[in-house]
């Protein structure tokens, strides 16, 4: 049996599709082999170098160094901001999505609500939505609530588009061929819809998480006493530049993260001819 | 009454228009034919002519103008479902394997999943896909997934078959593999099949009868027995019957692009 354990390992590498057994280590790996790694170093060291040589006072741009110690002298209050900005983030995009999706199914599937309601969509747009944020603080407060509306805001409106997209780009033929089986339309959107608009809906969600980030930062800056933004705000009004590049760091830490959280999520729901296709 | 079961697919006087911001165009006038329980016909006819239009009307997905469509004597007014559709795209859902892309059938039947598993692994060995059962469409070449949708096709065994055009995106080798692989599979289990094909070879090496349609508006020009013996083999394309069949079909098919081209 020994003999033939190389094929078995062989065939079992053959048949498994590769794509979804993967951890979330593992594809970033994958998707840029830590290439940023080296240049992510090179990169601070120049930073760090060039303010030394350079002498750039440090209430102009800090080193790279004096961030760090920022960051680990104020871990605690830190992590205490980065949560509140954090659910402020999640609770944006659960709203977008919560929101965006139904919409969608309904402009689908309704003709006479797409025709009534898109144009209002798509003119609601046209306000720019930093400018709608200090009237989201009266209305809901100066708490994690008009956050996370505002963030819900910004991210809304890319996820209703991919996922519109998704769902109308079907195949006419596959549509056929679901009624010429006699399913039910709503076997047809779980069975057939949905599956072909899932890569679209996926592309929304990171738009639409990026965005959050985005809207709850602009909440933050807009008024409140929490979060990250708050921070930023307030660590540039005293020069402190080393706690707002830790802000900075903290921020595009989080972005990061939940980015690949949701291609994480993608690549286990969504079987991938282009995560393979280099292998084949 | 016994002459009503022999004939599986009655179609009477049928003609569609389709109204356009451009005008009306009339796709089909006047069609009219009947095929019987287990008969391969195929059509033929220029392109543009209306037989995809035809397949779908007869299928219940397109109503037409005027006339009717019968099927097992009972007039078709929405989808006909006892019937397996093959399209000219294979229309594989990327997500799913081969064999579960052949089980979307059966699901969308809500039929039990589970007992038609292995028979839907039968029928993609059956087609030469015996080692891409658990493989996704993307890692299967174009004759390869539409052998799948064919699987998709038969997997709940339905006594009638429409197939627009299956092995249009093919090449000419893998068509010709394919077209065998359906020739005795139909000889087999005496399925009714309309098979629409602008390949006249194709046509006349897989069917009963072959209608040739003119140009738009499309009526059927003329209909033709082919007499080659069954079960038909690679060969018999090399005898003078054969020829003789395929070269009626051709002048036909000729003078109706002539007569398009000239309106």
């Amino acid at each position: 049996m020994n003999g033939s354990k190389a094929a078995v390992i062989d065939g079992k590498f053959e048949a498994r599709p590769i794509a979804r057994r993967r951890s979330l280590l593992r594809m970033i790996y994958d998707s840029n082999g830590f290439s940023f790694v080296p240049s992510m170093v090179g990169l601070l060291l120049l930073w760090e170098f060039s303010i030394r040589i350079l002498h750039v006072p440090t209430y102009i741009l800090p080193p790279p160094v004096d961030v760090a110690a920022a960051l680990a002298a104020h871990w605690r209050m830190l992590l205490v901001e980065t949560f509140a900005t954090f659910r402020e983030i999640m609770g944006g995009f659960a709203v977008a999505t919560f929101t965006a999706i139904p919409l969608a199914l309904l402009i689908v599937y309704s003709p006479t609500f797409e025709r009534f309601f898109n144009p209002l969509i798509i003119v609601s747009q046209a306000v720019p939505k930093v400018a709608i944020a200090p009237l989201f603080l009266v209305w809901f407060g100066f708490g994690e609530v008009s956050k996370m509306l505002i963030a819900s805001l910004i991210a809304f409106f890319p996820l209703l588009v991919s996922a519109t997209v998704g769902l109308k780009g079907i195949d006419p033929e596959m549509l056929n061929l679901a009624r010429s089986m006699g399913a039910s339309p709503i076997r047809t959107f779980w069975k057939v819809r949905l599956p072909c608009a899932l890569p679209n809906f996926f592309g929304g969600f990171k738009l639409a998480i990026t965005f959050s980030v985005i809207g709850a930062v602009i909440g933050e800056f807009v008024g409140g006493d929490h979060g990250i933004g708050y921070l930023i705000l307030l660590a540039s009004g005293s020069q402190r530049l080393d706690l707002l590049f830790a802000g900075l760091v903290i921020l595009s830490a989080v972005g990061l993260g939940l980015f690949y959280c949701v291609e994480f999520l993608e690549r286990r729901f969504v079987s991938y001819r282009s995560t393979m296709s280099v292998v084949t | 009454m016994p002459n009503e079961v022999m004939h599986h697919i009655g179609v009477r006087d049928l003609s569609k228009t389709f109204e356009t911001p451009m005008g009306s165009v009339e796709a089909l006038s006047t069609v009219s034919f009947d095929i019987a329980v287990g008969e391969f016909v195929s059509i033929v006819g220029p392109s543009g002519c209306g037989k995809s239009t035809l397949l779908k009307i007869v299928a219940g997905l397109l109503p037409a103008t005027t006339g009717s469509v019968t099927i097992n004597g009972e007039s078709v007014i929405k989808p006909f479902t006892d019937l397996g559709i093959v399209f000219q795209r294979d229309l594989l859902l990327e997500s799913r394997t081969a064999l579960d892309n052949v089980l979307l059938q059966v699901e969308m039947r809500g039929l039990n999943k589970d007992a038609y598993k292995e028979r839907g692994s039968e029928l993609l060995e059956r087609m030469g896909l015996g080692g891409f059962i658990d493989k996704y469409p993307w890692q299967l070449s174009g004759g390869m997934r539409q052998r799948v949708s064919i699987c998709r096709a038969l997997i709940h065994d339905p006594p009638l078959m429409l197939m627009d055009e299956p092995f249009g995106a093919l090449d000419a080798l893998t068509r010709e593999e394919i077209a065998l692989d359906l020739a005795r599979l139909c000889e087999r289990t005496k399925k009714t099949v309309l098979f629409i094909t602008h390949s006249i070879s194709e046509a006349v090496f897989l069917s009963d009868r072959v209608f040739v349609m003119t140009a738009r508006p499309a009526r059927i020009a003329k209909e033709i027995a082919i007499e080659l013996p069954r079960p038909r083999r690679s060969e018999q394309q090399e005898e003078r019957l054969f020829a003789r069949h395929t070269g009626e079909i051709r002048s036909l098919l000729f003078r109706e692009e002539k007569r398009q081209e000239r309106d």
